[in-house]
């Protein structure tokens, strides 16, 4: 009942919800933007990548027919990205009367898996959105003790610096992780259900 | 959902590590700007970040002093980690009071961290708007600019580039105002760049310049070739950015246009201060730091500080304004790259461009005809398009030209595009010409003429049909043409009257047209008169075709060495286009391949071109195997991705040829050809422009195999269907057709031949006879080269007549569509229509007529295609299906009788086996009528 009632991204796109695909790109921008970067692309660049993906985007989804089988929409979305990062090099080498062949290795930079990159840079998109969820949601004493772990101060000093015990910091510590790990786990679940087709 | 675990896995790691974790969040996360953590320093901030890296304020404890710290955004690759040392090696050695100074490296968790001098201050262009926000004076800019040059100069004493001069990298210090650069970010050593091996860590393909202050030979070449004038240039931008507020040239909003603009345009003037010289001389200075060509320009940053300089002292400047004639050649120069046919068009066009006053118009006109035969010579077409622009500019630019000038300008720039395969842009400027002509008067009538007839010639290449004909009504309406010229045109017009189709009778048109003395002939006249002549031949025997061959083949010899006119082009096709159709009606399909490859190779249109490629392809992969087929297509499908838009006419064709192949030989059924069709279509969606034609075809080649697809479906709803859907794809293609392509009769009447098939098994006779009644009526006045497809519509339309129990009006489109076909222009329809007709004849009781049918016909098999009477029998089979039993027993006994007459080899012998079978079969059910 639920799954039948809840709209997907792709069953509002194909009623023009403009909504939709404003959230979806301002959602993914950075990501894309950030990855084209670890591609190898100047950040200007990396910019005219992002707004290549939602162009072929656009044009592909319509056609495009969710099959579990084939996998999640991430690996849709690293399909659009790699591909767009290739021609970006491709066209570059292009311009610069390079031939295409020496151009696609010349440009990549040597060893770059162009599809592992994006998984990896998808990973940490997903990271951040939950980083900075959990900054609006923990009290802020928790958050101090968790902002002076991640800035390396190891679980003795953050004892010291707090006056609480060890035991405390670990409590938080490992709070903190759960709620990352369960907060991820959700948005990576909500993912897979809105951007598919059926 | 395993997937999702394997993610949360990679990030989280194990419960009880949380290294691993911490680290992932540590490194992805960009609101701590305060993650450096380094012994020695207290980090009091992040100040910037960029592509480059992160810049921290911090202090350092051992000296108290306040540092800048630099460090690679996180996850940077060894390669610009590598780059990033190179940085600090680079700059440690520079010192100069405008260049901010290295004090060292240091290093956090194996990652490098540059500790530099710490300005407090603003960027340049911050800067240059001054407190109160009024920009700062000319005079205070060029004296912080000559500092700056003074500290470039510097670096580059040092084998230092800095690669990437920029607002953003020079800071004013707050308390002493003076200048610094900052970020080496891509310095290269001078030195190291050329020699081979470690200092090349820059790569061809990656320009890691802000674009804007990029230099042309920078854009064009990448950044290899970065110099110490390079950085003149980029210099020259920056001032130019500081004085005006603006950049040099306008760049457009895509990187292509930023480069185009980077490497062709002239640095737009500086805003005139009323009665300010030094603003005209400080023009001078940009102009000569702005040059495109570096050998041109200031040769190092101390040549141009000192300009700088002498401008501020209100001493003459050392940069020379360039006169007239060096413009031009500077103008010329600039170009070479794009100018294939090099000096003897530089000379003239710099001739031209400088001295139309004092040469003689007479002369001018020589010379640019001397132009226009090199652009003629151009081997490539990509070079036209490229060059043509620059001539167009040099020689429209000349402000005393006359109109007169002007069209025969116009007219020989329409001739070279359109020469040349641009015959989208020649329209543009032929319709220039003929503006000014109908304003100002032609120079002569000849030039009307001939500006009409390459007008008409350019349409025609754009498809513009109907607005082709009328084009060429208008040439041959000029009065008072040379009789060549009015020869030339009527031929045109009787050509387009016969090809595309009007009201007109092409053939007799041809028929009247009166020949100059064969004298004044060239070897154009003497082409296009012998093929429109030869319109409307119906050849009858296999000598008259290879004289016909022979006569285009020494024709089209005479043509080669000609200049690519449209109107030699236009021949060239038309010749060729008619032994193609010469040799793709007869068996030999060999040599129509051959022909394709040696012919298409030496063309002169892109058209042409297109089609070398496709028959190389297909005779040079015709014998592979089907996997290896499929593979050597992959390969050229995937080069011809790099050629964009130009290669997509071609990747579709391809496709085409390639679907049509694997259904041939069984590969694909018509279903899965269908489905490759439609992915090319929306592939040639995105190009709506060039592909229409294209289009169109796909439509109905989709519906075709989707047609032929519904016979091979079991279930009789799907079929509907399917043939439903396959309708709707011709009938779109028919509207493309319409809509591009005005009248091409012939084109219009294979969508309605389609149209008309699928309507039939449909079961929608109606629709179907008025389709093919379209088609009949368009072709009907056209014979010679369209007389038999238009037989064959006659076939279709007998057959369907036939189908709706209309057996008179049947016979009659069957005896009309003999008129059209012979037995050697299309055999099977020839064959087909016989057959029909002696069914029709038989079903309306004339026994008698349909035995003279059928005894004329088998001796004409007998003595002209003995090769071809195996073929009948399946003919004759397949028309059985819908007759009576008895009917068809009767028949083939009737047959059985002529034929066996007849029959004398081998092959004829097994086809008589198999009617004897038959035969037996109707004599058995003849004696036994309730067996059936």
């Amino acid at each position: 009942m639920f799954e039948t009632t809840r709209k997907t991204f792709l069953g509002k796109l194909s009623t023009h919800d403009g909504e939709a695909w404003r959230q979806f790109t301002k959602n993914y921008a950075p990501m894309i933007q950030a990855y084209a970067r670890r591609a190898g692309l100047q950040p200007a660049d990396a910019d005219d990548v992002a707004q290549t993906v939602w162009h072929d985007m656009s044009k592909s989804l319509p056609r495009f027919t969710y099959d579990p089988e084939k996998g999640r929409f991430r690996d849709y979305l690293a399909r659009v990205a790699s591909n767009a990062v290739r021609r970006f090099h491709a066209r570059r080498a292009d311009r610069h009367a390079v031939r295409l062949d020496t151009a696609v290795s010349d440009g990549l930079a040597a060893g770059v898996d162009l599809e592992r990159t994006f998984v990896e840079e998808w990973r940490d998109h997903h990271c951040r959105v939950a980083l900075s969820h959990l900054r609006k949601e923990l009290e802020s004493k928790s958050l101090d003790v968790f902002e002076q772990l991640l800035r390396g101060t190891s679980v003795d000093e953050c004892a010291s610096q707090f006056m609480i015990g060890r035991d405390a910091i670990y409590k938080i510590r490992d709070r903190v992780r759960r709620r990352l790990h369960d907060r991820v786990r959700e948005q990576m679940r909500r993912e897979d259900d809105y951007y598919r087709w059926a | 959902m395993t997937r999702i675990d394997d993610d949360l896995n990679e990030i989280f790691g194990d419960d009880d590590d949380d290294a691993t974790w911490l680290g992932t969040f540590r490194n992805i996360d960009d609101e701590t700007p305060t993650t450096l953590q380094i012994e020695e320093y207290d980090i009091l901030g992040e100040v910037a970040r960029g592509g480059q890296g992160i810049v921290y304020r911090a202090r350092e404890r051992s000296t108290n002093r306040e540092v800048a710290l630099k460090r690679l955004p996180v996850g940077a690759s060894a390669r610009a980690r590598n780059r990033f040392e190179r940085e600090v090696l680079a700059t440690a050695r520079l010192r100069h009071p405008n260049i901010v100074t290295i004090y060292g490296l240091t290093r956090r968790d194996d990652d490098p961290v540059i500790v530099m001098e710490w300005i407090d201050g603003k960027t340049i262009d911050e800067w240059v708007l001054g407190e109160t926000g009024s920009r700062r004076s000319k005079h205070e800019i060029l004296e912080v600019f000559a500092k700056i040059c003074d500290a470039t100069h510097h670096a580059h004493g040092r084998g230092v580039l800095h690669r990437d001069l920029k607002p953003s990298n020079i800071l004013i210090d707050r308390e002493s105002g003076e200048p610094k650069i900052v970020d080496f970010g891509i310095a290269k050593e001078l030195d190291g760049a050329t020699t081979a091996g470690g200092s090349r860590l820059t790569r061809t393909s990656e320009f890691f310049g802000t674009i804007r202050y990029a230099s042309p030979e920078q854009v064009q070449r990448g950044t290899r070739d970065v110099s110490v004038t390079s950085e003149v240039y980029m210099l020259g931008v920056l001032l130019y950015e500081l004085i005006a507020g603006r950049l040099p040239y306008d760049l457009g909003d895509s990187l292509e246009a930023a480069v185009d603009a980077i490497a062709r345009k002239d640095p737009a003037r500086l805003t005139p201060t009323t009665g300010d010289k030094s603003n005209w001389e400080l023009e001078v200075v940009l102009n000569k730091a702005l040059e495109k060509d570096p050998s041109r320009r200031y040769a190092d940053a101390s040549e141009l500080r000192d300009d700088i300089r002498r401008q501020l002292a209100g001493e003459p400047i050392r940069a020379a304004p360039y006169p007239r004639l060096y413009r031009a050649g500077k103008f010329v120069v600039r170009h070479r790259s794009m100018l294939l046919a090099g000096a003897t068009i530089l000379a003239l066009a710099t001739v031209l461009m400088t001295s139309s006053r004092e040469v003689p118009q007479t002369k001018n006109n020589e010379i640019l005809d001397d132009l226009f035969a090199q652009v003629a010579t151009f081997a490539d077409p990509a070079a036209v398009q490229k060059s043509v622009p620059l001539l167009r500019h040099l020689l429209f630019s000349d402000p005393d030209l006359t109109n007169e000038d002007r069209i025969v300008r116009h007219h020989r720039f329409g001739q070279a595009y359109t020469g040349r395969g641009f015959p989208n842009i020649g329209t543009v400027e032929f319709e220039a010409a003929l503006d000014l002509g109908a304003k100002h008067g032609f120079p002569s009538a000849d030039v009307e003429a001939a500006v009409w007839r390459d007008y008409a010639l350019a349409l025609d290449g754009v498809n513009e049909s109907a607005r082709a004909f009328e084009s060429i009504r208008s040439a041959c309406n000029v009065p008072q043409v040379s009789e060549v010229e009015y020869y030339r045109c009527r031929l045109l017009e009787a050509w387009f009257a016969h090809v595309i189709g009007t009201d007109d009778d092409g053939i007799e048109m041809a028929q009247r047209i009166q020949r100059p003395d064969e004298s004044r002939l060239g070897p154009v006249d003497r082409a296009l008169g012998m093929r429109v002549s030869h319109i409307g031949t119906v050849l009858q025997s296999e000598d008259a075709y290879n004289a016909e061959i022979a006569t285009h083949e020494s024709s089209l010899a005479e043509l080669v060495e000609l200049p690519a006119t449209p109107l030699v082009v236009f021949c060239e096709d038309i010749l060729k286009g008619g032994i193609v159709a010469i040799l793709q009606s007869r068996p030999d399909v060999r040599r129509y391949q051959q022909y394709l490859s040696d012919n298409y190779m030496r063309t002169k249109s892109e058209r042409g071109m297109r089609l070398t490629a496709l028959a190389h392809v297909l005779t040079l992969y015709e014998d592979l195997a089907p996997a290896e087929y499929d593979e050597k297509i992959a390969v050229v499908l995937a080069r011809l991705v790099d050629f964009g838009e130009i290669g997509l006419p071609l990747r579709i064709e391809i496709e085409r040829q390639r679907v049509r192949r694997n259904v041939f030989n069984g590969r694909f059924t018509h279903h899965e050809a269908a489905n490759a069709l439609t992915q090319a279509l929306a592939d040639a969606k995105e190009y709506p422009a060039i592909v229409d034609q294209q289009r169109a075809l796909l439509h109905h080649e989709i519906g075709m195999h989707l047609s032929l697809h519904a016979r091979t479906l079991a279930d009789a709803d799907d079929q509907h269907r399917t043939r439903e859907t396959a309708l709707d794809h011709v009938s779109r293609g028919l509207s493309i057709i319409e809509r591009t392509c005005g009248k091409r009769f012939f084109a219009l009447s294979m969508f309605d031949n389609s149209i008309g098939k699928i309507c039939l098994e449909l079961g929608q006779h109606t629709e179907a006879l008025a389709a093919y009644a379209r088609a009949t009526k368009r072709l009907r006045d056209c014979r010679g080269e369209y007389a038999p497809f238009l037989g064959l519509l006659l076939l279709h339309r007998g057959d369907t007549e036939s189908a709706m129990g209309a057996v008179d009006d049947a016979a009659n489109s069957y005896r009309e569509c003999l008129e059209h076909v012979g037995i050697l222009r299309d055999a099977t329809s020839w064959i087909e229509a016989h057959v029909g007709l002696s069914f029709c004849l038989r079903a309306s009781g004339k026994h008698d007529e349909s035995d003279r049918v059928l005894a004329e016909f088998f001796s004409q098999v007998e003595s002209e295609v003995p090769h071809l009477a195996p073929f009948i029998d399946s003919i004759i089979a397949v028309r059985c299906q819908d007759m009576t039993q008895e009917d068809q027993d009767r028949l083939t006994l009737e047959l059985l009788r002529i034929y066996g007459m007849r029959t004398s080899n081998a092959a004829e012998n097994r086809s008589l086996a198999k009617f004897k079978e038959r035969v037996t079969a109707a004599r058995s059910r003849s004696k036994d009528p309730d067996k059936k």
